[in-house]
C-alpha cells in the first residue's frame, strides 16, 4: 500500500520551495566522475568448492592425527607446523611455552574440537593460531573476509569466525588504548585494557562492592589510621614473584610528579606505605577509618623490578610492553590492535584464551562488524544503532550503567568567565535539551553527580533556558547589548571553545550546537575546535589556555569530585576557588558517618549549582552491544571488563 | 550453515522482534558483483555508476569537496582489489560505505598536522557562498543524518534509491531524511 501523502523529501513528488532551493544550491557539489583505471588484481579467489575440498582434506589429516598411535609424529594442526623427521615439533613449538606433552595434547584436542572443525569448514584454512595480529586493514579499510588461497589475507580476515571458534574475544574501541601502564590511564580505553592485564589489590565484585584480589587478609589497627595487608602468592608474567615492595613502588610511582600521572592525587589519603617483608604492606592514612577503606584501594600494581627509578615516565617502554600479573598478558601491539593472551598463572584465570582490542574509529563500522559477527562487544553504541543492532541476530543490547556526565568547563582565568554572573547567564542561555536531542538520550543534570548517585541533590533543579534572566544577569555584570552582541568597555565577549576529541562525533555535534546557541545569545564564541591526547593535557590541564571546553568525566564507585573543584585539585583546570566548597569537601571526606557524608556532598552539589564552575549538562544513557555468542557477560559502571575472566564463548 | 541452536535462536529472535532493518540488495546488484568479481569490467563500471553518488555523499559528509573527489576514486580502486574478499555479495553497498568511511577517517588522521582551510576558500569561486555554507551545515550534522541528506540534496538521489544503495529499509531512510532536514534547519538558523 502506498502512502498518498506527497513527500517531496522522500521521492521528489510535489513541490517544496526550500528543498528545491537547497538542491539547486548544492547540485554543483555532486559527482559525475568516471571510473578510474583499475590496477590488476593480484590474486583471484579460488572457487568455493576448492576451499571446501581443501578444508575437508585438512580436517581428515587432523582426525587421522588424533586417532594415530604415535603422538610425536602428528601434524600440529593448530600451529600449522609439521613435525620434523626425528619426531620433534620444530622451532615454532620449542619456543612455545606450552610445548609440554600435556600442552600438545590439549592443543590437539582444541584443534579438533567442534568449533575448530566448523571454523576450518568456513575458512578453508587450518591456521587458527599462528596468524598475525588481526588488523582492520593495513591500508586503513575495514576487515574483510579472508581468502584461503592467500595466507596473508587469511590472517587479516575471518576475525569473527576465528574469534568465535578459537575462544578469542574481540571488542572494538573508538580510540585505541595508548598505555598498558595504569599510572598513565587517560581514557576509558586505557582503563579497559589495564583491567584485563593488571592485578589489583581490590576490584569491584558483581555487586560493586570491593573484592580482594592480590590481598589475602587485611587488618585495621585500633587508631583506624594504619592498615596492614597480607598479599597472596602470585607471579608476574616474567616469572618473578609479586612482592609487597611492588605495592609500595606503585604508590610512589603514582605520587611522583615526574611520572605525570593524572591520578597522582587519588592516593593522597595514603601518607605512608611500607613493606616490612615480602608479603606485608603497611599503609598509613591521613585520617582514621572505622573499617578498612578497601573501596579506595582499587590499585593496579606494577612490578618494581622492571623500573630503575621511582618515577615512571609516560614514554617508558612499559607502556607498550608491560610485565603483568592479571588475567591476560600482552602478546602483541600494533597501531590498531592490542592482542592479549590468557595468563595461566593469574590469580583469576580467564575462560577466554585470547582477547583482541581493535581500534575502529567509526561507530557505524563497528556496528557493521558486529552485524557480520566479526566481533563480540562494542562498548558504546550510538542511540540510533540500538534498534538496528537489536533487530539483528548478532547481538543483544545491554544497558551499560555509567557514572559519567558531560559538562562545559568555564576557565576562570578569562576575565569575563571569572564573574559568576556571566557564568550564570551562560547557564541560562543554553538549551541543554536541544543539544541532547541531537545525540540521543540522557538525563539532564544540575550538579556533578549522576541522578542515581546517593550524592545527587534532587532539590536542585536543572536550569531551564531563560534568555530574559540571562540578559538581566549580563546587564547586572556591566555588559550592554550593541546590536546582537554583548559588550563591556567597548569590547565584545570573545570566547574560545574546545571539545574533547576522544568523545568523537557526538561531542562535535553538541559543541557545534552549543556554540550556535551562545552566539545567538550575543557572545563572540569561536567555532568549536577538537583537542585530544597530549595536546589536551598540555593545553587544557597545564597551560589552561582555553575559555570554554566540552568534555565528560567518568567515575568509579568512590565518585571523588574533590580533584575537580577544590583549590589545588589535580583536575581543577577551570581554576575554581571557593571557601565553602573547600569546607564541604573536607567535611565529606573526613566524616565517618555515611549519612553525614551524603549530606555534605549534597551541599557541594547545591553550592556548585550556584557558583557554576561548569555548565553541568547530562549523563548519557549508554548501551553496549554484546554478541549472543558470549556467556556470562556482565558489564559494570567504569570497570567494564572487571568480570571478564568469567566470560566465555559459546561452542556451536 | 547454522547449527540447530543457532537456528532456534534465530527463529526466536525473528518471531519475537521486528524484522531486521538492514535489507539486502537487489538481485541485479548481486549479479553485477558476481560478474565483477569474475573480472567483468563492464559490471564493475555499472556498479561504479550506481554507487558513486552514495560513496561521494559518505565522503562529502566528512571531507571537503576536492578531497571527496580524490577519495571517491581511491574507494573504488580499493573495492576492485578487495572484491574477491566480499563473501556476501548482497552486502556490496554497506561494504562499500565502510571502505569509504575508513578512507575518510584515515585521510583526516593523516591531515591532522596541516591547517584546514574553510570550505568557503576551498570551494571554486563559481560556487556562490551560500552553497558552501549549506554544505558546511550539512557536514556539521551527525554522519548518520548527514550522509543520507547529502545523497538526497547533493547527489539528487530519491529516498528509495538511497534505501537501495545503503541496504536500509524505506521506513528507516524516510525517517532519517526528515530528522536530518529538521537538524539542518536548526544548523542554518544557528549559523
Amino acid at each position: 500500500m502506498t502512502d498518498p501523502t506527497p513527500d517531496p523529501l522522500w521521492d521528489g513528488a510535489g513541490a517544496d520551495g526550500e528543498l528545491d532551493e537547497l538542491q539547486a544550491l548544492l547540485a554543483p557539489y555532486g559527482t559525475t566522475s568516471e571510473l578510474p583505471p583499475l590496477p590488476r588484481r593480484p590474486l583471484t579467489a579460488p572457487p568455493r568448492w576448492a576451499l571446501a575440498v581443501a578444508a575437508a582434506l585438512l580436517l581428515a589429516v587432523g582426525v587421522a592425527a588424533l586417532l594415530g598411535p604415535d603422538e610425536q609424529t602428528e601434524p600440529d594442526i593448530e600451529q600449522g607446523v609439521q613435525p620434523d623427521r626425528h619426531g620433534g615439533t620444530g622451532a615454532a613449538l620449542d619456543s612455545d611455552s606450552e610445548s609440554t606433552a600435556a600442552g600438545r595434547t590439549n592443543r590437539r584436542r582444541d584443534a579438533l574440537d567442534t568449533e575448530t572443525r566448523a571454523a576450518n569448514r568456513d575458512l578453508g584454512s587450518p591456521t587458527m593460531d599462528g596468524d598475525p595480529v588481526a588488523s582492520p586493514d593495513e591500508g586503513g579499510d575495514v576487515p574483510l573476509r579472508g581468502d584461503a588461497s592467500d595466507p596473508g589475507k587469511s590472517a587479516q580476515g575471518e576475525l569473527g569466525a576465528a574469534g568465535r571458534s578459537s575462544n578469542r574475544f574481540i571488542f572494538y574501541e573508538d580510540e585505541m588504548a595508548l598505555s598498558g601502564n595504569p599510572v598513565h590511564e587517560r581514557t576509558m580505553g586505557d582503563v579497559r585494557l589495564n583491567e584485563l592485564i593488571h592485578i589489583p589489590l581490590y576490584a569491584p565484585n558483581y555487586a560493586d562492592q570491593p573484592r580482594a584480589h592480590l590481598v589475602a587478609s587485611e587488618e585495621l589497627d585500633s587508631t583506624g589510621r594504619v592498615l596492614t595487608l597480607t598479599l597472596r602468592e602470585a607471579r608476574w608474567s616474567d616469572g618473578e614473584p609479586v612482592v609487597a615492595a611492588d605495592v609500595v613502588f606503585t604508590l610512589a610511582a603514582y605520587k611522583d610528579p615526574a611520572s605525570g600521572s593524572w591520578d597522582r592525587h587519588r592516593w593522597d589519603f595514603i601518607v605512608e606505605a611500607k613493606a616490612p617483608d615480602s608479603k606485608t604492606v603497611v599503609l598509613t592514612f591521613d585520617r582514621a577509618y572505622r573499617t578498612p577503606p578497601t573501596a579506595r584501594l582499587f590499585l593496579k600494581v606494577l612490578p618494581r623490578h622492571v623500573f630503575s627509578g621511582e618515577a615512571v615516565p609516560y614514554n617508558h617502554s612499559y607502556r607498550t610492553q608491560p610485565v603483568t600479573g592479571g588475567p591476560f598478558t600482552v602478546e602483541q601491539k600494533d597501531h590498531k590492535n592490542w592482542v592479549l593472551k590468557r595468563n595461566p598463572n593469574s590469580l583469576r584465570p580467564s575462560k577466554l584464551r585470547e582477547v583482541r582490542a581493535q581500534e575502529v574509529p567509526e561507530k557505524r563500522t563497528q556496528a557493521e562488524l558486529m552485524s557480520y559477527r566479526y566481533g563480540h562487544a562494542m562498548p558504546e553504541l550510538l542511540p540510533e544503532q540500538r534498534a538496528e543492532l537489536d533487530a539483528d541476530e548478532c547481538c543483544k543490547i545491554v544497558a551499560y550503567p555509567s557514572k559519567s556526565w558531560w559538562y562545559i568547563g568555564a576557565n576562570q582565568k578569562n576575565k569575563h568567565l571569572r564573574d559568576p554572573r556571566v557564568r550564570a547567564a551562560l547557564n541560562l542561555a543554553v538549551n541543554r535539551q536541544q543539544a541532547l536531542d541531537l545525540i540521543g538520550e540522557g538525563e539532564l543534570l544540575s550538579g556533578p553527580f549522576t541522578r542515581s548517585s546517593r550524592f545527587y541533590n534532587h532539590k536542585v533543579a536543572v536550569p531551564a533556558p531563560d534568555l530574559e534572566e540571562a540578559d538581566s544577569l549580563m546587564s547586572g555584570a556591566g555588559y550592554t547589548k550593541q546590536g546582537p552582541d554583548w559588550v563591556k568597555a567597548g569590547e565584545r565577549v570573545a570566547l574560545r571553545f574546545f571539545y574533547d576529541e576522544s568523545m568523537g562525533e557526538q561531542a562535535q555535534t553538541v559543541a557545534t550546537n552549543i556554540v550556535g546557541q551562545l552566539k545567538k545569545f550575543g557572545l563572540d564564541v569561536s567555532g568549536p575546535a577538537a583537542i585530544g591526547g597530549v595536546s589536551w593535557q598540555e593545553r587544557i590541564h597545564e597551560r589552561r589556555d582555553f575559555d570554554l571546553v566540552l568534555s565528560s568525566w567518568s567515575f568509579d564507585v568512590a565518585e571523588d569530585i574533590g580533584q575537580l573543584f577544590s583549590k589545588g585539585g589535580a583536575r581543577n583546570f577551570v581554576g575554581h576557588d571557593d571557601e565553602q566548597i573547600e569546607r564541604l569537601l573536607t567535611r565529606a571526606y573526613e566524616s565517618q558517618d555515611p549519612s553525614e557524608q551524603q549530606a555534605a556532598m549534597k551541599e557541594v552539589h547545591r553550592r556548585l549549582a550556584e557558583t557554576q564552575p561548569y555548565l553541568f549538562l547530562w549523563s548519557p544513557r549508554q548501551f553496549s552491544a554484546v554478541s549472543w555468542d558470549l556467556e556470562g557477560a556482565h558489564l559494570q559502571a567504569f570497570y567494564y571488563f572487571t568480570q571478564l575472566p568469567d566470560w566465555s564463548l559459546k561452542r556451536d | 550453515m547454522p547449527t540447530t541452536n543457532q537456528a532456534v535462536r534465530r527463529l526466536e529472535r525473528v518471531t519475537s522482534k521486528s524484522p531486521p532493518t538492514i535489507k539486502r540488495q537487489s538481485r541485479a546488484v548481486f549479479t553485477l558483483v558476481r560478474d565483477a568479481r569474475g573480472g567483468n569490467k563492464a559490471s564493475f563500471t555499472e556498479l561504479h555508476a550506481r554507487y558513486r553518488g552514495m560513496v561521494h555523499a559518505v565522503l562529502l559528509s566528512r571531507v571537503g569537496p576536492s578531497e571527496a573527489d580524490d577519495l571517491l576514486q581511491d574507494t573504488f580502486v580499493t573495492a576492485s582489489l578487495r572484491l574477491p574478499d566480499l563473501r556476501d555479495d548482497r552486502s556490496f553497498g554497506p561494504w562499500l560505505q565502510s571502505i569509504a568511511r575508513s578512507k575518510a577517517t584515515d585521510h583526516l588522521r593523516a591531515r591532522r598536522v596541516t591547517v584546514q582551510l574553510p570550505d568557503t576558500l576551498a570551494a571554486p569561486t563559481r560556487r556562490p557562498l551560500e552553497a558552501a555554507e549549506a554544505l558546511a551545515a550539512l557536514r556539521r550534522l551527525p554522519s548518520n543524518l548527514g550522509e543520507p541528506l547529502i545523497m538526497r540534496l547533493v547527489q539528487g538521489m530519491t529516498g528509495p534509491e538511497i534505501a537501495e544503495a545503503t541496504g536500509l529499509t524505506h521506513g528507516s531512510v524516510r525517517v532519517t531524511l526528515h530528522r536530518a532536514m529538521k537538524q539542518l534547519r536548526i544548523e542554518l538558523e544557528n549559523k
